[in-house]
């Protein structure tokens, strides 16, 4: 998920909850008149006038039409694969352009940690930390790990990636996470 | 400063913002009230068959008066506004502290359940402990549970003195794991009884 789309679904979300807190404190203020001086029932005549307008339909139209064209980049923008794919090298000029495959880097990280430290279901992806492309690499420790050996690997992980970009110009980042929980036992019943 | 430790100081892994599924839903309302819009406006044209959707929403508001029914859909709908503004507002969590051991100069996480997990081990395999087991795991502070038993048992010698298997528990642990991260590792002893 991209940083903007994660602004975007903040706001979204704070937009939401405020309409409908503002909604419900109108409704409760029609019903106890603490604030307001709303009528008792609700009439929908002014509403009636605009929907029998011969213009209504068609900027009703055009107006949910533009919404939903926004509804349908949002739920899209979601499905999107997170992080760059590749990074074009600085070598790269006007005769030619050197492009690294960001992910098979990431993935090649990932199958060297398992290859280094005592961890299993190592998974690499790409990732954007603050405009920096970053390899991210997360894996689950084994139980009983030395601590020192796991330390070591994802160092020499991170140099790895070091080294394939002299420049900086690509991050390496290692996430360790806690074993899976072990499935409890299937009990035998028996009659 | 590599790469590695520039991005370390940037932006600390979170958890996934929780709100996705609020904003998925929002987005998905977007679209149906497209769909009302183009309806409404085939119904207009006498495209399609059927009442404009817009205009039975106003039919059935029409009159309508705060009864108590209203009041409770908006006591419900005033939480549910509040919870999602909470939502939207709250920073995401956290989820891995930093790995500053003696390698740990570039940009390297372990989370608070795997670092209890290791301390747990180290402290299973100290001489006198029979079993350990994590208490508590958080950025702040790792409690493990350490149950030791110091009579005549195949891997801890009778002479052991409960104090001594105590102290051996915290040195193992602060020196397995205590100085791979900045959090706080915590170990608690008790004494099985024969």
């Amino acid at each position: 998920m991209t940083r903007r789309l994660r602004v975007v679904d903040r706001l979204g979300t704070v937009v939401l909850g405020l309409v409908l807190l503002g909604a419900g404190l109108l409704a409760l203020d029609w019903r106890y008149e603490v604030v307001l001086d709303l009528p008792r029932a609700v009439s929908t005549d002014a509403a009636d006038d605009l929907v029998g307008t011969s213009w209504w339909p068609w900027a009703f139209a055009g107006g949910t039409v533009v919404l939903g064209l926004v509804g349908l980049w949002w739920l899209l923008a979601h499905l999107a694969r997170p992080g760059p794919s590749s990074h074009r090298l600085r070598g790269s000029g006007g005769a030619g352009s050197l492009d690294a495959d960001l992910r098979s880097v990431a993935d090649g990280c990932a199958k060297r940690l398992e290859q280094l430290a005592p961890v299993v279901d190592a998974r690499g992806r790409t990732t954007v930390v603050r405009r920096l492309p970053v390899v991210e690499v997360r894996a689950r420790i084994d139980p009983y790990a030395d601590p020192a050996e796991l330390t070591a690997a994802a160092a020499a992980v991170t140099a790895d990636v070091e080294a394939a970009f002299p420049d900086g110009d690509v991050g390496c980042r290692v996430l360790l996470d806690a074993p899976r929980p072990a499935r409890r036992a299937r009990r035998s019943r028996v009659r | 400063m590599s790469a590695a430790e520039r991005t370390a100081r940037r932006r600390p892994p979170r958890r996934a913002y929780r709100g996705v599924v609020v904003a998925v839903l929002v987005a998905l309302a977007l679209v149906g009230l497209a769909v009302v819009g183009v309806h409404d406006l085939l119904v207009d044209r006498g495209l399609t068959d059927g009442s404009s959707w817009s205009r039975d929403v106003l039919d059935a508001v029409d009159g309508t008066t705060p009864s108590t029914a209203i009041v409770v859909a908006a006591v419900v709908v005033a939480v549910l506004g509040v919870v999602l503004l909470l939502v939207g507002l709250a920073p995401s969590r956290r989820t891995h502290v930093p790995v500053t051991g003696d390698d740990g100069r570039g940009d390297v996480w372990i989370s608070p359940r795997a670092l209890a997990t290791l301390a747990t081990s180290v402290a299973d395999h100290v001489p006198g402990v029979v079993g350990a087991e994590v208490v508590r795991a958080g950025r702040r502070q790792v409690v493990v549970q350490a149950v030791t038993h110091t009579t005549a048992t195949t891997d801890a010698p009778t002479d052991r003195a409960a104090d001594d298997v105590t102290s051996d528990v915290q040195a193992a642990v602060t020196a397995g794991v205590g100085a791979l991260t900045p959090t706080t590792v915590a170990v608690r002893t008790t004494e099985l009884e024969s």
